[in-house]
């Protein structure tokens, strides 16, 4: 009994740090979608200057996906759910 | 034909000749009656091997995806409806609170268009051919003719000050 209530907070430890771990909304290239179109989308989706908007755009041309935000799980699916409405290939990854 | 933008913001095309107004109007065809291809195109999944997330997405988010998309294939079926003008010489007016709209429905109807006519990534890297025999032909140059007005309203936006962000939770 002893042995078994020592082991059980530490499962719960672990849990609660894998649900506070960030996931990130990831981008995918698609050749279709404008380099000016998903720059443009960027900065209205996250308010991004231009020049962080473009480096994340030539980060998805170049390697075929970049991380464009990391954060709560919550508020990452709104932005996938956002980045889809534009159109963009966009998924959430756990970190 | 000619593209510019008023002193109040509107996008005004003009001398715009007939198979460019052929075109135009067959945007809101791509964005309504696309294949099982561009529909997945339209709908990707949020997330890799997360059925429950994606069963949710597929109740709970492509609704509002569609009612989105709907939004912006109905302005721009009206803007469409307000061309004047006789042939070779027509006239559209794309005011600026449409342009998001606009920009959402050429690109669907350019994903719609490499979709059905499976485009490869070095197909569209190449300008579209001078010479138009075919229907993949004419539709390269659709998604060219189209591409040229997202960049232009683009620009005009990029003049305008910075957007807000849009806030997430709106979409709720």
């Amino acid at each position: 009994m002893g042995a078994q209530t020592e082991e059980l907070p530490s499962q719960d430890v672990e849990e609660s740090t894998s649900l506070d771990m960030p996931w990130n909304v990831v981008v995918h290239n698609d050749p279709v979608n404008l380099m000016s179109y998903v720059t443009h989308v960027f900065r209205l989706v996250f308010g991004y200057t231009n020049e962080k908007a473009r480096r994340h755009m030539m980060e998805v041309h170049k390697n075929g996906r970049s991380i464009v935000w990391s954060g709560p799980r919550e508020r990452a699916e709104l932005y996938v759910q956002q980045l889809h409405g534009h159109l963009l290939l966009a998924t959430i990854e756990q970190t | 034909m000619t593209f510019a933008q008023t002193t109040d913001g509107t996008f005004a095309v003009r001398k715009i000749p007939e198979p460019f107004l052929e075109m135009l109007k067959a945007i809101p065809r791509w964005n309504d009656s696309s294949g099982p291809e561009a529909e997945a195109r339209f709908y990707p999944p949020p997330a890799d091997n997360d059925a429950d997330l994606l069963d949710d997405w597929k109740a709970h988010v492509q609704p509002g995806l569609y009612d989105i998309f709907l939004d912006s294939r109905s302005t721009v079926l009206a803007d469409l409806a307000t061309i004047t003008g006789k042939t070779g010489n027509f006239s559209l007016d794309i005011p600026i609170q449409h342009a998001p709209a606009w920009l959402n429905a050429l690109n669907q109807a350019r994903l719609a268009i490499a979709a059905t006519y499976d485009f490869t990534e070095k197909e569209l890297s190449k300008p579209a051919p001078a010479k138009l025999t075919t229907a993949r032909q004419i539709a390269r140059l659709e998604m060219d003719f189209f591409a040229a007005i997202q960049e232009w309203i683009i620009d005009g936006l990029e003049d305008a000050p910075p957007p807000e962000p849009e806030d997430p939770a709106d979409q709720d």
